[in-house]
């Protein structure tokens, strides 16, 4: 019998361990990936103003929006999509145009950025801040040129294509690939230059919290500075890649679920093994008044048990599979490359972060217990039900 | 004196395929409080039957079976766990104890389906194993009980909610001799102790003599029947009057 229990703990425990790990990890993960977007693509806001009057300036409204309540920074902001090329290579690339001191006076943007060549300075008109992966694609190194080519639609005219001279002033990275890849920095004035759209100004805000309710508020008091003033929040701004991790991480953590749920089909096999081999002692019980429902209750609670046990185990193993994730995935990769004689960087894939932070939840642990309880206790039902019509007289009878 | 027990026009058939197969048919008897009444009979010929049905294991076609003034064939299930429980305290043939379980707590657990407190189950059983001379047993396993000590331990177990009506189906079948004398012997003795009213299976002749009133069970059709007539109620003054339960209309039937 303690066979048939030990294996219905085990079974269920390490079936516990995939749903705990992705439920910590997915979070972790997709807040680190959004995270990255918030401070380093999109901002917090972007805000797009209207046709200003010879009476109006962007200026003015930058100064505005920073004296509200809840605004860390503004700034005039310039974004456009081009081509960079050198010798070496080329890509497409999504250039952001911003103030030489946002590195060093926005928190939420270096703690993003690491600067792993030269330096993130753009006090040189020419300057361009490009990533690690951009510039490996590129062949270029800190000091080389590189060229940006552009498209302007001038009025009257067809589309204006040019290149652009840059310096590369400096390499980042920012841990994750896929954003690395499409973005690079120059300066304000060369954006201006190159991207900016007279009739449609925009500033770049952050808040003090791009997470709580706050944004929207402030968002909404920057809509009311003027008529036709437009404030786009960050979750607006990268819709598809909030939509896509959340569907992601829904449907990871079903798969997961549906793991448990196999396993507590184990639970009810070994309880139905363990109901078999208690067949006497059950007859027993009932020939000395104990009840259907008596019996079924100790099988249910046995169901209880099991599930506790396994939730324990289950979410120690978990927690420690998550925690050390990133070392897993390390002794996986050595291992994978030992075997396969190859070099393989699973972590360098470009899907995913680099480091991948572990964020415990407590209320989620919690769950993830409650429903490994919760699937054993119904798993167990079937077998306890059983166990509860057993006749002792038919048991009596074999013997 | 009143019955304790008291069956009536009591029918039992299995169905063995199309077969039906008639074990009891017709049977009537009662038993006074405080009697005791051994039934002896081939194997075969329906004694655990018939002790099953009156434990309520088992249930009958038809008839009634008035036990302590109440028929318990017209009882619900949570009146039949209560009387399996409460007013039937069964020994079978082989021990059944729980073998996780001490002696003590295998005496313990009718109480505890009772809902009796440990305190007072336990003060209970450790009574009870005393009255069975098992006391310096109470904290082994079965495993480590001889035959004869686990049968004790049984009588002491059907004992503990102080049931009115003791039914032993063969309870000494796999001990030797020896063993089943003492058994035997223990199980009358502490029914006359404590006025219990005692259905014992056996097939001891010797024992079963020792009885208020022998019933003997016979196997057979119709066509075997020879009826002794007997009026059960006034045998029961008659000590050890030996009585063959036929198949008949007028007392127990059995084909
Ligand atoms: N569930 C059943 N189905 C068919 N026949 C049964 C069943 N239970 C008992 N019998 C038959 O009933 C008869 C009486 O059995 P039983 O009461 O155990 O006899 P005894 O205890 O006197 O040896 C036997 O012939 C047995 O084969
Ligand atoms: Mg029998």
């Amino acid at each position: 019998m303690f066979r048939h229990i030990r294996g219905a703990v085990i079974g269920a425990a390490i079936s516990l361990i995939p749903l705990v790990v992705v439920l910590e990890i997915a979070d972790g993960m997709i807040k680190g990936i959004v995270d990255r977007y918030v401070e380093i693509s999109s901002f917090h806001l972007q805000v797009r103003l209207p046709v200003l009057t010879d009476k109006e300036s962007p200026e003015e409204f930058v100064e505005k929006i920073r004296s509200m309540e809840n605004v860390r920074m503004a700034f005039p902001y310039t974004e456009g999509n081009g081509i960079l090329y050198s010798s070496g290579g080329r890509t497409g690339i999504t250039v952001r145009g911003i103030p030489d001191n946002v590195y060093s006076q926005d928190e939420g943007f270096s703690r993003y950025i690491s600067v792993s060549e030269g330096e993130f300075s753009l006090s040189e008109k020419d300057s361009i801040i490009i990533s690690r992966e951009t510039a490996a694609l590129l062949k270029v190194g800190c000091g080389d040129t590189v060229k940006l080519l552009t498209a302007k639609q001038v009025p009257g005219r067809q589309m204006l294509l040019r290149p652009t001279k840059f310096t590369v002033r400096g390499i980042y990275t920012s841990g994750y690939q896929e954003l690395d890849m499409l973005s690079a920095f120059i300066t304000s004035e060369y954006g201006e230059k190159l991207f900016a759209d007279p009739d449609r100004r925009m500033i770049a805000v952050k808040t003090d919290n791009a997470y709580s309710s706050s944004l929207y508020t402030v968002a909404s008091d920057i809509r009311h500075l003027s008529i036709g003033t437009r404030a786009y929040t960050w979750e607006a701004l990268n819709d598809t890649l909030v939509t896509t991790m959340g569907t992601t991480r829904k449907f990871l953590i079903f798969i997961m679920i549906l793991i448990l749920g196999v396993a507590s089909i184990n639970i009810s096999s070994s309880m139905i093994m363990i109901v078999i081999s208690k067949k006497q002692d059950i007859a027993v019980l009932k020939s000395m008044g104990a009840s259907d429902s008596d019996i079924s209750a100790i099988f249910i609670l046995q169901g209880f048990f099991i599930g506790a046990a396994a939730a324990f185990i289950g979410l120690a193993l978990g927690i420690f599979a998550a925690l050390n994730i990133n070392e897993i995935i390390d002794m996986l990769e050595s291992v994978l490359n030992m075997l396969l004689q190859r070099d393989f960087r699973l972590s360098e894939t470009g899907y995913y972060l680099e480091r991948i932070p572990v964020e415990l939840s407590l209320p989620k642990l919690a769950g993830c217990g409650a429903l490994a309880i919760l699937f054993s206790v119904v798993a167990s039902w079937l077998p306890a039900r059983h166990a509860g019509r057993i006749r002792p007289v038919e048991i009596f009878r074999k013997h | 004196m009143m019955n304790i027990l008291e069956l009536r026009n009591l029918c039992k058939s299995y169905k063995n395929g199309d077969e039906r197969l008639e074990i009891i048919r017709d049977m009537n008897f009662s038993l006074e409080a405080g009697k005791r009444m051994c039934i002896t009979g081939a194997s075969g010929c329906g004694k655990s039957t018939l002790l099953n049905i009156i434990g309520s294991l088992d249930t009958c076609d038809s008839g009634e079976i008035i036990v302590d003034g109440q028929d318990m064939t017209k009882f619900d299930s949570a009146q039949l766990c209560s009387y399996r429980n409460h007013t039937i305290g069964f020994i079978f043939q082989f021990h059944y104890l729980l073998r996780e379980l001490t002696a003590l707590e295998n005496v313990m657990i009718p109480a505890l389906v009772a809902g009796v407190a440990r305190k007072e189950a336990q003060a209970k059983a450790e009574e009870l194993l005393n009255s069975v001379n098992m006391e310096h047993r109470s904290h082994y396993y079965p495993s480590k009980l001889s035959g004869g000590e686990r049968q004790r331990i049984a009588v002491a177990r059907a004992l503990v909610n102080d049931p009115v009506l003791l039914l032993a189906d063969e309870p000494t079948g796999n001990l030797d001799e020896y063993n089943s004398e003492i058994v035997e012997n223990l199980l009358f003795q502490i029914a006359e102790e404590r006025n219990k009213s005692l259905i014992l299976v056996t097939h001891d002749r010797q024992i079963a003599s020792h009885g208020d009133a022998r019933v003997k069970l016979e196997k057979g059709g119709a066509s075997f029947l020879w009826v002794r007539n007997f009026l059960f109620f006034m045998l029961s003054e008659l000590s050890s009057a030996e009585i063959q339960a036929g198949c008949s209309d007028i007392s127990g039937g059995l084909s």
